[in-house]
């Protein structure tokens, strides 16, 4: 993102501080395709991953006044819905049906049915991301489906980059027996 | 082979991570190349970095925006800012035919209260001038009095707003705007004896037994 763009959303927050509600609308067309996509392959659930997106905007909003206009709007948007998402997970573990997935990394207690329904979701990938640990999943799809880099990433989770090498090294070798034992040819 | 279990395994995720120096990159290829289960290992590996990175990016639900917009509190602005849109940011007035009957008819009546208030001085400098004043002086001989004041009908018979000024000669003086008329008065000595002007043009019975000195004032 360039300067100049920067920038322009400073002074855009600078107007919503100033009492111009209206103009946080453009910064919510910017991100909300981001917020929403990571969410989803968060939570695994297009309702659920509405209802992150929207309360992460909001929480954003509230807690404008908190923004320190020495990084970009996006990396703090990130860490918002991240947080969003695992105060969801700890909200209802269950939705997330890891146990089911995970029993993929087995390889034993699946049947060729079980196989076949997991395909026909048309969706292995997510499938097999809500198979991994929320920890290993955030940094996957920060990585490989929004691109940040490990800094980026590190400064948006608060973790350091070394861990997140090992999060992802562990992260791609689950998804590679998810994806395996999904049937997907690799 | 176990989750990273040997360094071929742990090279491969460096390479997919973009971490390798050139000259281990070459070194690890040619590794993958010489071994099929380095080359299987590395293409399942490659592969799942691919389906994820091409995965269908999900976009935002219609109305995502709206929906958001419609659920935020308005902020509060700063002081400065508030008072500065107060004054000069345009805005828009809703209205009816009660609002617009009792706006009007507070407006005719601010203006009619302030034809009312410009025209009252100038009523009363107009009496002003119907009725001018004329300097009248009064007089008391009292040398051994230390204190006279003069009470009037002009001055509503008060003791003590009218006090005369004692000359070298023993000669109580005091001069006073009066309208022209008839104006009854007394002298009040030393605050207590009512003494009347010996000097007055003419005199009228109190109903007290007393005479009011008279003074008639004309132009």
């Amino acid at each position: 993102m360039s300067d100049g763009k920067v920038e322009e959303e400073y002074a855009i927050i600078r107007q919503v501080l100033a009492g111009d509600a209206e103009q946080y609308a453009a910064l919510v067309d910017a991100y909300k395709d981001m917020a929403y996509n990571i969410a989803f392959r968060l939570v695994g659930d297009a309702d659920a991953a509405k209802d992150m997106a929207q309360e992460s905007f909001i929480a954003a909003y509230n807690a404008l006044k908190d923004f320190k206009f020495n990084s970009r709007f996006s990396s703090w948007l990130y860490r918002i819905v991240v947080n969003k998402c695992r105060d969801h997970f700890r909200a209802d573990r269950e939705h997330v049906p890891v146990d089911e997935v995970c029993d993929f990394i087995a390889g034993t207690d699946h049947t060729p049915e079980q196989a076949a329904s997991c395909r026909q979701t048309g969706d292995a990938v997510q499938q097999a991301l809500n198979g991994l640990p929320p920890d290993y999943r955030e940094v996957i799809i920060l990585k490989h489906i929004e691109g940040l880099d490990y800094q980026e990433i590190a400064e948006t989770l608060g973790v350091s980059v070394s861990a997140l090498k090992v999060r992802a090294h562990r992260g791609r070798e689950m998804l590679k027996k998810l994806l395996e034992g999904m049937g997907v040819a690799l | 082979m176990k989750d990273g279990g040997n360094i071929e395994n742990e090279s491969i995720h460096r390479l997919l991570d973009g971490d390798l120096e050139p000259d281990e990159k070459k070194r690890l290829i040619e590794q993958v190349r010489s071994s099929p289960v380095l080359q299987e290992e590395f293409d399942a590996l490659d592969g799942v970095v691919r389906a994820v990175e091409a995965s269908e990016r999900m976009a935002a639900p219609p109305f995502f925006t709206a929906a958001v917009m419609r659920r935020l509190q308005p902020k509060k602005a700063a002081w400065g800012t508030r008072a500065n849109d107060f004054i000069f940011k345009g805005r828009m007035l809703r209205w009816n035919m009660a609002t617009a009957f009792a706006a009007t008819a507070l407006v005719a009546l601010i203006f009619a209260f302030a034809v009312r208030t410009r025209n009252a001085p100038m009523e009363t400098a107009m009496l002003g001038q119907q009725e001018p004043v004329v300097n009248v002086t009064m007089r008391l001989h009292a040398p051994e009095a230390h204190h006279v004041a003069v009470a009037g009908t002009f001055n509503k018979w008060k003791t003590d707003s009218h006090v005369l000024t004692k000359q070298e000669n023993g000669v109580w003086t005091i001069s006073l705007p009066l309208k022209p008329g008839e104006h009854s008065y007394m002298f009040i000595v030393d605050g207590k004896a009512w003494v009347t002007d010996p000097n007055a043009e003419a005199y009228r019975d109190d109903g007290f037994g007393n005479q009011n000195a008279v003074m008639r004032v004309s132009i």
